[in-house]
C-alpha cells in the first residue's frame, strides 16, 4: 500500500531531476561554440606574433619541406573552404540539425596558417584566415546556442508543468 | 532579444554575408598586393639587367671612369635607393654612394645568403631569390635586386683584360628601389576596398533586413497584436488585407473566434431553454 502511494511521487521526483539535469547539460552545450571561438583566438594570437616568436625557417628546413604551394593557390583554397563550410552550417541551420560544433575546423584553419607560414606570406594572409575562422565558428556557435535555448525553453515548460502536478498531488 | 524571429533571421544572414565578403576582400587584397610586388620585382630585375648591359662595354674595356659615371647617373634616378657593383669577394667597386666604395658587404645578409648559404657559393640563382625586401637605415622600404655579372669568354680572352677563366661569377650588381609609391598605391587600394566592402555590406544586410521587415516582421507584429487578447471570444479586431499568407492566417483565426462565439451563444440558448422547460414542468399541477 505504501509502495503504491510513494511510487508516483518518486517517479515525478526522478523526472524533475532528469529535466533539471537536461537543462544543465543544454546550458553547458549552448556555450560550446564560445569555447571553440576562444580556442581559435588563443591559437591565432601566437600566429599573429609569429614574426617575433617563431624563428625564420632555415634553408635546410626549406629544402627538406620542398617547394611550398603558391600563396594565390592557398588563398583560392581558403575561399573554397570558407564557402563550403558556411554552406554546410547554413544547411544545418535550415534543418535544425542538433550536430555539435566541430572543433575540426580549428585544425583546418591551423593548416592554413601553417601553409601560409611555410610559403612566407603569413603576415599578408593572417587576417583572411582569422576572418574565415571567426565567421564559420560564430555561425556554428549561434546555431548551437539558439537550438539549445529553444530546447531549454521546452524543458523549462515541461518542468513547470511537472512542478504544478507535484504541487497538486 | 536574440531568440526573436527577427534576430534568428537577420543574424545568420548578416554573419554569412559580412564574413564571406570580408574573407574574399582580404584574400583578394593579399593576392593583388603579391601580384603588384611581383610586378615591381620583375620591373626591378629588368632595370638591373639594363644596367648590367649598359655597363658591359665599359667593363670589357676596363673603363672604370665611364663605369663609375654610368652607375652615378642611373643611381640619381628618382626611386633608386642604392646602386652598387661589388666583386666576387664582396668588395664594393662602384656605387652611387661614394662613401661605401671599398667596403665589403656581409655575405650573411639576406640578399647574399641565397648563393652563400652552403659551403660553396651557388653559380645560378632563381629569379625570385634575387629579390629581397627590407627597411634601410633611412626608414625607407626597399625592394632590392641582385643581378650576377657572369664571366664570359670575352672577359678572359681579350688581351686588355685580366679575368681568369675559372670563376663563373665575376661580381654582382645590387640595385634597391624605393617601395614608397607602391605602398601608397596599396594603401589607396586598401581604403577603396574597405569603403566598397562597407557599402556592399550595408546594402546587402540593410536590404535583406528591410525586405524581411516589410514582408514579414510588420505583418507578424500586427498578427500578434490582433490575436493577443485576454478572452478569445472578445476578439473583434481584424487584420487588413495586403499581407498575403499572414492576412489569411488572421482571417482563419477570426473565423475560429466567430464559430466559437456562435457555439457559445447556441450553448447558452440551449441551457436557458432547458432551464425554462424544467421550470414549466415544476409549475404544472400534478394529477
Amino acid at each position: 500500500m505504501t509502495n503504491q502511494e510513494t511510487s508516483p511521487e518518486v517517479s515525478q521526483e526522478n523526472q524533475r531531476a532528469a529535466l533539471l539535469e537536461s537543462i544543465r547539460r543544454l546550458h553547458a552545450r549552448s556555450f560550446r561554440g564560445m569555447w571553440a571561438i576562444v580556442a581559435f583566438a588563443c591559437v591565432s594570437i601566437p600566429v599573429m606574433l609569429s614574426d617575433q616568436i617563431l624563428p625564420p625557417l632555415t634553408p635546410e628546413v626549406k629544402k627538406m619541406l620542398g617547394a611550398p604551394p603558391s600563396s594565390n593557390m592557398i588563398s583560392a583554397l581558403l575561399i573554397v573552404y570558407a564557402f563550403s563550410a558556411i554552406l554546410l552550417v547554413l544547411g544545418r541551420i535550415t534543418n535544425s540539425s542538433p550536430k555539435l560544433i566541430s572543433f575540426s575546423h580549428i585544425g583546418y584553419l591551423i593548416c592554413f596558417y601553417a601553409f601560409y607560414y611555410f610559403s612566407g606570406v603569413l603576415a599578408e594572409n593572417f587576417w583572411a584566415v582569422l576572418a574565415t575562422g571567426m565567421t564559420i565558428l560564430s555561425l556554428e556557435s549561434y546555431h548551437i546556442w539558439s537550438l539549445s535555448m529553444a530546447k531549454i525553453r521546452e524543458e523549462e515548460e515541461a518542468l513547470a508543468l511537472l512542478e504544478r502536478r507535484m504541487k497538486f498531488n | 532579444m536574440f531568440q526573436s524571429i527577427a534576430a534568428r533571421s537577420i543574424i545568420p544572414v548578416s554573419l554569412t554575408v559580412t564574413g564571406f565578403v570580408a574573407i574574399c576582400c582580404l584574400s583578394l587584397y593579399s593576392i593583388m598586393k603579391q601580384d603588384m610586388i611581383d610586378d615591381a620585382a620583375k620591373s626591378g630585375r629588368n632595370i638591373a639587367n639594363t644596367v648590367v648591359l649598359s655597363t658591359r662595354y665599359a667593363m670589357l674595356n676596363n673603363d672604370r671612369q665611364n663605369l663609375g659615371n654610368i652607375i652615378a647617373n642611373i643611381g640619381q634616378q628618382q626611386g633608386v635607393e642604392h646602386l652598387r657593383i661589388f666583386d666576387h669577394n664582396g668588395f664594393i667597386n662602384f656605387s652611387r654612394n661614394q662613401s661605401e666604395i671599398g667596403h665589403q658587404v656581409n655575405k650573411k645578409m639576406e640578399g647574399c645568403s641565397g648563393c652563400h648559404s652552403g659551403k660553396k657559393a651557388a653559380d645560378q640563382l632563381a629569379a625570385e631569390k634575387q629579390t629581397r625586401r627590407f627597411v634601410n637605415e633611412r626608414g625607407v622600404e626597399v625592394l632590392a635586386m641582385s643581378q650576377p655579372i657572369y664571366n664570359e669568354p670575352s672577359c678572359s680572352n681579350t688581351t686588355c683584360h685580366y679575368h681568369p677563366r675559372e670563376p663563373k661569377v665575376l661580381g654582382m650588381l645590387d640595385i634597391g628601389i624605393d617601395q614608397g609609391p607602391l605602398q601608397n598605391s596599396l594603401a589607396l587600394m586598401r581604403y577603396r576596398m574597405i569603403i566598397f566592402t562597407l557599402m556592399v555590406l550595408v546594402l546587402t544586410v540593410g536590404g535583406v533586413a528591410a525586405l524581411l521587415n516589410r514582408s514579414f516582421f510588420i505583418p507578424l507584429k500586427k498578427l500578434v497584436e490582433v490575436t493577443s487578447v485576454a478572452e478569445p471570444y472578445d476578439c473583434v479586431k481584424k487584420l487588413e488585407s495586403g499581407y498575403g499568407e499572414i492576412t489569411l492566417l488572421a482571417r482563419n483565426f477570426h473565423c475560429l473566434i466567430v464559430r466559437l462565439n456562435n457555439t457559445r451563444v447556441t450553448l447558452e440558448q440551449y441551457r436557458n431553454g432547458s432551464k425554462e422547460a424544467d421550470d414549466t414542468e415544476t409549475r404544472l399541477p400534478l394529477n
